[in-house]
């Protein structure tokens, strides 16, 4: 590992083993971008970032650094200036997620949202530092997922927004296995 | 020292156009429709009416945002109109605040109007809408009946529940609704459907199918208000009055910490406690003659049957199995056919709720007539079960 440098959270041995097969040809490509789906109109969404508002809270959505509360302990994220649990005005110091387990708290399998895999599964994840977030759920496969299934916290693309050709990302919550 | 509400406003008239697939309309249209109704019930002119409060929910795909959609429909010139949205509880919040008005002393009549036209949209269930910046670039992209189905999830862990006898429970809700709907001349869907069939439909947000989700309507519905005794002075003999209106908001709790369970709308709860206080409610299950509650999904009605203190905390699913909720049952709940049959133009939707409370408590609803309502409570929730706002309007015979 050169200076600077970071090791893979995952890499590609493990990202590799704990894949999911998909056997259709058809879906691996329209995975790949390489046939022109008709998705509905639930697809026409527009998924622009307010590029300003993305560099203000950069480590927040890159880095996943929510808040700490100087007051009452209690973490959260967002970081925002009142604590969602005392209401502490301008209370918040940084708190990294990024490394943190959880597990689900509720969940659906929503077949109604268009996604390029559906379903996608969403639900409230509870950390076990004492905190929850609303988060999309991947990586399900065949074993499914059920109130109390541990979640690790990964790196993905949050949105593709093909009109301006720009992809960004956010965490989202992976079954640990 | 705040007094509260109740008693101080009156009912005056109110309207409904017909719910459904309006093709046939436009927004403007279903206004009038609703208005017209409304007027001629309370046998005033139009030029009495002092203030306006407009609910709409979904600007970009409905009428505009503003006042002016509705002041150009009814050619309402100069005076003052507010439009008001705050999600699925919008129709609620424009009656709050037209009786706010009257109550102040500010206006002897104020109107408040609902409407909403989604089939326009063209979606099956609603748009997509933005959060905000900020939330968009973290807050997953998840549809309405995904948002609440996860109350499921949270309701069978905490209290242990089969995941079939839940699917059970909740298809009976809709089953319920079914039942009632056929006789609502104005509903959306006016069809019996057999339990089969809800159980057997295609899954939209596990464990929520078709028949779970409410139906997606076009509509509109009006009341105009006033004091009691301008309303008596106008010739009114049977008055029916506001008795509570409120309102409660999360602050994220639900979704950022914790201690919610995932079983319960807290914001229900609150806005019920407060309106049960200002109603002067001891024991709603014996006082409340008739609920409309927003049954947007099966499980939302379930678990706001525990929310508004009329099942046990885990007893829904064994009350709803017994037909404590059926029109024949102890608690009538959806008696016009609700969210579910009537449909839910979302700005209409908590108009619409009180809409049935006013025929029933003075007569007028025809075969679904219950006997002798004397107190009818409406339920909203908007935004989704762990983080939105709850609103409850209960009406009554003064």
């Amino acid at each position: 590992m050169g200076e600077g440098s970071h090791r893979p959270a995952t890499g590609l041995a493990k990202s590799i083993a704990a894949r999911i097969a998909e056997t259709s040809h058809l879906k691996m490509a329209s995975f790949e971008g390489e046939i022109d789906l008709e998705w509905g109109m639930r697809a026409e969404t527009d998924v622009k970032a307010a590029l300003t508002q993305h560099y203000l809270s950069a480590d927040q959505i890159n880095a996943f650094v929510g808040g700490r509360c100087k007051v009452c302990n209690t973490v959260q994220f967002p970081r925002l200036p009142n604590c969602v649990s005392c209401a502490s005005p301008d209370s918040q110091t940084p708190f990294n997620f990024a490394d943190e387990l959880g597990q689900v708290a509720t969940f659906s399998a929503d077949w109604l949202q268009f996604y390029l895999a559906p379903p996608p599964y969403v639900g409230l994840v509870q950390f076990d530092v004492g905190s929850r977030l609303l988060m999309e759920i991947v990586e399900v496969g065949a074993a499914g997922i059920d109130v109390g299934t541990r979640l690790s916290m990964q790196f993905r693309i949050k949105a593709r927004d093909r009109k301006r050709h720009y992809s960004r990302y956010f965490w989202k919550a992976v079954p640990v296995r | 020292m705040a007094t509260g509400i109740k008693d101080k406003v009156a009912i005056l008239g109110m309207g409904c156009s017909r719910f459904g697939e309006r093709w046939d309309v436009g927004s403007e249209q279903l206004i009038n429709e609703a208005f017209t109704e409304a007027l001629a019930d309370t046998g005033i002119d139009r030029s009495q009416i002092g203030t306006v409060w407009f609910g709409s929910a979904l600007d970009s795909v409905n009428v505009g945002n503003s006042a002016t959609p509705l002041t150009t429909a009814l050619r309402l010139q100069g005076i003052p109109v507010t439009r008001v949205e705050n999600m699925c509880a919008t129709g609620t919040e424009a009656l709050r605040g037209a009786t706010y008005a009257v109550a102040s002393g500010a206006v002897d009549i104020a109107l408040a109007v609902g409407v909403e036209k989604l089939k326009d949209t063209g979606y099956g269930g609603l748009p997509v809408p933005g959060k905000g910046t900020l939330n968009d670039l973290w807050m997953p992209y998840c549809s309405a009946p995904a948002g609440f189905a996860q109350l499921a999830a949270g309701y069978r862990a905490k209290y242990g529940i089969d995941r079939e006898l839940l699917k059970r429970a909740l298809a009976t809700v809709s089953w319920k609704s079914h039942q009632n709907g056929v006789k609502s001349p104005k509903a959306h869907l006016r069809k019996a459907v057999t339990m089969e069939t809800i159980l057997n439909a295609p899954m939209i947000a596990e464990p929520l199918g078709v028949f779970d989700c409410c139906s997606v309507s076009d509509g509109a519905a009006v009341a105009i208000v006033t004091t009691p005794e301008i309303a008596r002075a106008l010739g009114k003999q049977d008055l029916v009055t506001i008795k509570a209106l409120q309102l409660a908001s999360s602050s994220g709790r639900e979704s950022g910490m914790t201690e919610w369970a995932g079983a319960r709308v807290p914001n229900t709860r609150m806005a019920a406690a407060a309106a049960y206080k200002e109603a002067g409610i001891r024991d709603p299950r014996k006082q409340l003659s008739q609920i409309e509650v927003h049954d947007c999904f099966s499980i939302t009605e379930l678990v706001t049957m525990e929310d508004l203190g009329l099942s046990e905390d885990g007893h829904a699913v064994q009350d709803v199995l017994d037909g404590v909720y059926n029109a024949d049952g102890k608690i009538p709940y959806q008696i016009d056919g609700g969210l579910k049959c009537f449909g839910h133009p979302i700005g209409a939707t908590g108009l619409r709720m009180v809409y049935e409370h006013y025929l029933q408590l003075l007569g007028r609803a025809g075969e679904r007539q219950l006997k002798n309502p004397t107190l009818g409570l409406s339920h909203n929730l908007g935004g989704v079960p762990y983080n939105g706002v709850a609103a409850i309007s209960i009406v009554g015979l003064m």
